[in-house]
């Protein structure tokens, strides 16, 4: 009945395996000049009473995914939903939009674009970089008008427990295909950081990114399933693959039953070392699974969200509120809070367009350059810092120049607290992200000036290996084991090892078994992974023997290719560890 | 018809949000009410007018009301100018 067997390959965005039918998500408008010019003329009454239906429709739908996001977002990104709505109810717009078709007599959906138009002209001819951005916020509305009026496929239609399929996903098509059990989601773009990763991993569904043109070859009748561990998406599955996959959802499912034995368990390896083992963290309603599961120190809180959320820098009491609400949820464990990471990927109001923006203006580099904001949450986190329980940590550091900066700032904050009479922890630790190479290598000299490094892997290498991982063309070239990274990485412990400080690794390596019994044997204090990871890295660690493990990092840090690498340490671990990992006992 | 000279405070200028709850405060209102930016008038009860004025921080616009309550409406909308749009 079914074509052959069909295996996609993209990358690995949210962790679960799920079998079922697609929902093939266009979110794009199609192109409707065909049809429209076979028809012949206008009707214009027909034209305007399309356009009233249209924006009803898009009322409609934009009030379910408002009560919707209310329940699960708080009134800074409400605000968005909020903003388009009053778009919608615009009657003066709507006024101008049925006079142009009975002028013209041209049909609504031309219209209503050259009007848009003439507003997104206007909005973009402002000086202001905030205003243009506000653009986006009239594209979504004008992206859901067209699609009613040209009777698209409407999200509203979604079936239930499907896998969707789409080109990519806006923020609100993910907050409302939340709300109807997702099988899971695989798209044709994103990468493991958009925000179809994050949602989907907090939602706890598999998701499978950057497919390529996936959303073209899936058909509605096809079977799929979709293993959100391995990045993979197959169509028409034989029997043989359906029943392999069924057996592993099955053990999964007594797995994870069994992996909470371990949230009560030291993490320390078989021979009695012991690995700290940390969360990183964004939102705040991950706090109290934090806790209450794992008792755990947040390795690394993200600010970035704080920014995202308004498109401007927070002001000090707005942050204080958030790095106190963590330090007191989290009391007595440890939160160490990075300064914002915006740029990049991440979108700066006041940024300029860059050609390379991963080279160009983010992290630390803005702070520096905007001293005042940068200031403003020094304070912030220096104020919630007085339970002795904060760290604070910088990122995109490139150089010793930077941190002597950083460090007469930090002092300055200080001092202006003590003037207000302000009180905070005068001990608190500071820490830098060593994830640019320039950083790694002069990590000897880094580590006398600060408490702690912390390596952020997935930029380490992505800048040693100049591979964009979310370039889906060369982001199989993104590779750990290389042994560049490796030696960088043994550059930086060695150097944190020098004068003492203590090393944590809290990009997605940390994550990862393999890697992390390299991470181990190479000497590094303290993991900080994902909370989806958390006790799945713990019994790693509790399988590993420290000793051995120094052994094995020692030999691969000799090795000169990938491949000998991976067999090297998946032998090894084999060895070791494998079959006590395979045999789902804990 | 009451006409009054503003200006705006806030750092934002008049972005998405204070917009929607301008056209929303003068909407409560029976009379007509205008903002004059350079020249150009556009209708105060619309965002998508307001939006296409792209008033930034220390622009100086005209407001216009005209209506049986024109005085109500006149000091709530500059009241709401003046406090920066809730964001000083």
């Amino acid at each position: 009945m079914q074509g052959k067997e069909q295996i996609y390959k993209g990358l690995a965005a949210s962790k679960g395996i799920s079998i079922g039918k697609p929902f093939l998500y266009r979110a794009e408008v199609p192109n409707y000049n065909m049809d429209i010019a076979a028809t012949g003329s206008v009707s214009v009454e027909k034209e305007i009473s399309d356009y009233t239906q249209a924006i009803e429709q898009s009322i409609k739908e934009l009030k379910k995914i408002f009560a919707l996001a209310k329940e699960k977002l708080d009134d800074k990104h409400l605000q968005i939903f909020d903003a388009q709505l009053s778009f919608l109810y615009d009657n003066f717009f709507h006024s101008k939009v049925r006079s142009g078709i009975e002028e013209n007599k041209k049909p609504a959906y031309e219209i209503f674009k050259d009007e848009i138009k003439l507003l997104e002209n206007a909005i973009l001819a402002s000086g202001d970089d905030y205003m243009r951005e506000r653009v986006n916020d009239v594209e979504d509305m004008k992206n859901r008008v067209l699609r009613n009026l040209l009777k698209g496929r409407l999200v509203s239609k979604i079936t239930e427990n499907a896998i969707v399929i789409a080109k990519n996903l806006t923020p609100a098509d993910t907050i409302l295909f939340s709300n109807r059990n997702m099988l899971g989601i695989a798209t044709d773009l994103g990468g493991i950081n958009s925000h179809v990763a994050i949602i989907s991993r907090s939602l706890n569904i598999p998701a499978v990114v950057a497919m390529r043109d996936v959303s073209f070859r899936i058909n509605q009748e096809d079977i799929l399933i979709i293993d959100g561990y391995k990045g993979l998406l197959i169509s028409n599955p034989t029997e043989e693959t359906i029943q392999s996959y069924e057996r592993q959802i099955e053990k999964n499912k007594e797995f994870e039953k069994k992996l909470e034995e371990l949230e009560k368990l030291p993490s320390e390896t078989k021979d009695g070392k012991s690995i700290r083992l940390s969360t990183n963290l964004e939102f705040n309603n991950e706090v109290d699974y934090v806790v209450s599961h794992f008792g755990c120190d947040v390795g690394l809180y993200r600010t970035e969200h704080l920014f995202l959320e308004i498109g401007d820098f927070p002001d000090e009491e707005e942050q204080y509120k958030q790095y106190k609400f963590l330090a007191e949820h989290l009391y007595p464990g440890k939160v160490t809070i990075r300064t914002f990471d915006i740029g990049g990927d991440k979108i700066l109001p006041d940024a300029q367009k860059e050609s390379n923006p991963f080279l160009g203006w983010r992290g630390i580099r803005i702070s520096l350059d905007k001293k005042d904001d940068f200031l403003t949450q020094l304070r912030a986190i220096l104020r919630a810092s007085t339970g002795g329980n904060v760290k604070i940590m910088f990122p995109m550091i490139s150089g010793v120049e930077e941190v002597t900066q950083i460090i007469e700032l930090l002092n300055e904050a200080k001092a202006r607290l003590r003037t207000d009479k302000l009180r905070f922890d005068e001990n608190i630790e500071i820490g830098i992200m060593i994830e640019v190479p320039s950083a790694a290598i002069v990590a000897g000299d880094l580590a006398q000036m600060v408490d702690f490094f912390s390596i952020g892997t997935n930029d380490l290498v992505q800048y040693t290996l100049a591979v964009d991982r979310d370039s889906s063309l060369v982001c199989e070239l993104y590779e750990k084991f290389h042994p560049a990274v490796l030696r960088m990485l043994n550059i930086v412990i060695q150097g944190a090892d020098k004068h003492n400080i203590p090393v944590t690794v809290c990009g997605e390596m940390a994550s990862d078994p393999y890697a992390s019994l390299l991470l181990i044997g190479l000497g590094v204090s303290e993991l900080s992974v994902e909370a989806a990871s958390y006790l799945q890295i713990k019994r790693l660690i509790r399988l590993v023997n420290y000793e051995e493990a120094g052994k094995i990092a020692k030999k691969v840090l000799q090795m000169n290719t990938i491949k000998k690498i991976k067999d090297y340490v998946e032998q090894c671990f084999n060895k070791n560890i494998g079959e006590k990992l395979k045999s789902y006992d804990i | 018809m009451i006409m009054r000279k503003v200006t705006i405070v806030n750092k934002a200028g008049m972005h998405t949000r204070p917009a929607s709850m301008l056209v929303r405060i003068a909407s409560k209102y029976k009379s007509d009410f205008y903002i004059i930016k350079s020249g150009f008038q556009i209708n105060g009860k619309s965002i998508i007018g307001v939006m296409t004025l792209a008033a930034e921080q220390g622009s100086e616009v005209t407001l216009k009301f005209d209506g049986e309550d024109e005085e109500k409406a006149a000091t709530e909308v500059i009241k709401f100018f003046e406090d920066g749009f809730g964001e000083l």
